[in-house]
């Protein structure tokens, strides 16, 4: 009984929030709070799948859902901006029956990194997908390996984890269940490669458990690579499966030595995620090669990088996370790939639509020196322009190339001009709470 | 001719901390003095009399603590440094390292002891928050951010008095350490690029160490002015609440 009340006024109120466009997490708030137990009494499908990480948590539910789908699996799973407790409450009540019964073959659960351990209170995913550790959102979730132990209590020994081998972190969540219940996805070493590490900061210069220095064979971005510590045994793992070749120029990608596909964008965190959807379905026992054709020039739904004509010239908005130096980096290591000379916007005007905070730390750790070449203009703009100025003080990148307009209109009029010909390439690099302040003012052609 | 000693820098490097290392390199450079940063892990082989200025910076609790293994045979050269009038700069969580001791639920680890203040750590608990602080060694107030989990006692000797935001403890009205130019706050990051007067101050203290004289002025305009406008949000921030 009340199981069928909880669902349908979850319902209700959920139709309700969308005609007057309300979020998504207030009904399950509302329902969880008359029947906090709710989410236990619920009869789940056979598969429950949950992933989570610093980075490309929406990318890779988002692949694995396609995938599936392609395979004939009715999966559901929760929507961008619905990750904590009370939107996969909202997502679930939303599914169900009015018995209680979620109407799927699977459920596929994107869940924020701090919620994790108390959305899995509730029920005990059957596959854990783990796609990284990074810095990210610091002002609120201290440092990595602080998540570390929150992602931690999570996890429930009964499931099956399926895990980043070339993040040092991600690997250590292997010690906590028996060693038949983890697979691991890595990635070969390729043209990308690099023998030291790229960026102002090296978060794998030291083991995450005894501390002792790691050695690294190579290393895909950031302290992504293949790693060991020799003082206690930590590193990469062999992989269920890999990616063994990449060129991100010529846009493709080879899975374990066979099932080449074409990327929709070439960046090798779109790989990452790719490559963990991949080895999750190849997990469950899915054919790798109808996987693999799956995934092929698989185009992300969730809209974080657009491209279209701005004057005559090819713009592209890479969506970036404030806050998180690697998505930063990773947007930078695009723009810079280009064969074009380009100008490039990055706007800092609300660190996070979530909380207020005026901390600008996080813009020493991004490494914008790859900038130095290929890069005609760079236009700074929003209200932390001048702290954007002062950390370009610190590159060696000539004062004469940077504009710094805080007002966002007016920097994007220096933009939208700044292109000596037809051939320049446009670069807007800014995050979910800022990018719209500029794209609605874009003009049109 | 400045050297300073960057102690640890993947290990205590956390929050951008590196930038202000490159704040009082860049700014020595401009004011014509030369200076030498020296980066190590391994503190052991280092001579430490030939520095005029160490620096750490923010680390996660498990790095601070191999730090503090790492540190303790030098302990009392530590401490001569500091007797010495040499500047040791700690900033974010490196602060823990020099009080006397620092304590989690089960257990108290001696710490190097410049000070008579210990940190103890709550693994469940994270004080963050953006931070306004004045402080008598500068004209104007400073600004930053706060992430750790450890809260602070015996508090003699303080560098700050809050204007908003965090100080030794959630609630206290205090932050921050200063003994001779032992110089330790928990703000994180490179606080010494977004507060000029500080990396001002600290500069004039490596002058005075050194025995070098600046040959320019510096006017570091870029810096004011990102630290008006980010005083400015944080004080409009702090009339709203």
């Amino acid at each position: 009984m009340k199981t069928m009340i909880a669902v349908i006024l979850c319902k209700c109120l959920y139709r309700v929030g969308k005609l007057v466009g309300k979020g998504s997490s207030m009904p399950g708030k509302i329902a969880l709070k008359l029947f906090p137990n709710i989410l236990s009494k619920l009869k789940m499908p056979k598969t429950i799948i949950a992933v989570s990480g610093s980075n490309g948590k929406t990318s890779t539910v988002e692949m694995i859902a396609h995938a599936l789908r392609g395979h004939g699996v009715n999966v559901i799973y929760n929507k961008e901006g619905s990750n904590q407790t009370e939107g996969v409450a909202t997502f679930l009540l939303c599914n169900c029956t009015l018995k209680g019964v979620v109407k799927a073959d699977a459920v596929l659960l994107e869940s924020d990194e701090r919620y994790a351990r108390l959305t899995m209170r509730h029920f005990t995913p059957t596959h854990y997908v783990i796609t990284n550790l990074y810095r990210d959102q610091m002002t609120r979730n201290a440092h990595s390996e602080w998540i570390y132990n929150i992602l931690l209590d999570s996890i429930d020994t009964k499931t099956s984890l399926i895990l980043n081998a070339n993040d040092p972190l991600v690997s250590r969540f292997s010690k906590v269940v028996a060693p038949e219940n983890v697979v691991y996805f890595s990635m070969d070493e390729n043209k990308y490669s690099t023998k030291k590490p790229i960026g102002k900061y090296n978060d794998g210069a030291y083991c995450p458990i005894c501390k002792h220095p790691l050695e690294y064979e190579y290393y895909n971005m950031a302290h992504i690579g293949k790693f060991e510590c020799k003082n206690c045994a930590l590193r990469t793992e062999d992989a269920l499966c890999r990616v063994t070749s990449v060129n991100l120029d010529k846009l493709n990608i080879v899975f374990d030595g066979e099932y080449k596909i074409d990327l929709a964008f070439g960046s090798t965190y779109n790989v990452y995620n790719l490559l963990a959807a991949y080895t999750l379905l190849t997990h469950l026992g899915y054919d790798r090669s109808k996987t693999a054709e799956l995934l092929g020039g698989y185009v992300m739904k969730n809209g974080r990088v657009k491209t279209r004509k701005v004057n005559g010239c090819n713009f592209t908005l890479l969506t970036s996370k404030h806050e998180n130096s690697i998505s930063y980096n990773q947007s930078i290591d695009y723009a810079v790939r280009c064969k074009n000379p380009f100008v490039v916007m990055f706007v800092v005007d609300s660190i996070s639509r979530k909380y207020y905070t005026c901390e600008t730390s996080w813009l020493f750790d991004i490494n914008f020196d790859l900038l130095a070449s290929g890069c005609e203009k760079i236009v700074l703009s929003g209200k932390y322009a001048h702290d954007l100025a002062v950390r370009f003080d610190y590159t060696e990148i000539p004062k004469k190339k940077i504009s710094v307009e805080p007002d966002i209109k007016k920097a994007t009029e220096i933009f939208v001009s700044a292109p000596t010909n037809e051939n320049t390439e446009l670069f807007l690099i800014t995050c979910f709470s800022d990018r719209d302040k500029v794209m609605c003012i874009l003009p049109k052609k | 001719m400045i050297n300073v000693l960057f102690l640890y820098p993947d290990l205590l490097n956390l929050y951008g901390d590196h930038g202000n290392v490159s704040a009082v390199e860049k700014y020595v450079k401009q004011c014509g003095v030369k200076i030498q940063i020296d980066k190590t892990d391994d503190i052991f082989s280092a001579d430490l009399s030939k520095y005029h200025m160490i620096y750490l910076g923010s680390g996660t609790e498990n790095s601070l603590d191999r730090a503090l293994d790492l540190l303790m045979p030098k302990k009392d050269e530590l401490k001569a440094f500091v007797e010495d009038g040499k500047m040791l700069l700690a900033t974010g969580s490196a602060v823990e390292l020099f009080g006397k001791f620092i304590e989690t639920e089960c257990d108290k680890t001696q710490a190097i002891g410049i000070l008579g203040y210990s940190a103890h750590r709550d693994k469940k608990r994270r004080i963050l928050s953006d931070c306004l602080f004045e402080s008598e060694l500068f004209e104007k107030k400073t600004l930053g951010f706060v992430n750790r989990c450890s809260e602070f006692y015996d508090t003699e000797n303080p560098l700050f008095k809050v204007v908003f935001g965090a100080g030794h403890g959630k609630d206290s009205k205090n932050e921050g350490f200063v003994y001779k130019n032992f110089i330790a706050t928990t703000l994180i990051g490179p606080i010494l690029v977004r507060n000029p007067h500080v990396l001002e101050y600290v500069a004039a203290k490596l002058f005075e160490i050194s025995g070098d004289k600046p040959k320019n002025e510096i006017a570091l305009e870029l810096q004011k002015r990102a630290y008006e406008s980010a005083i400015l949000e944080l004080e409009k921030r702090a009339s709203q609440k």
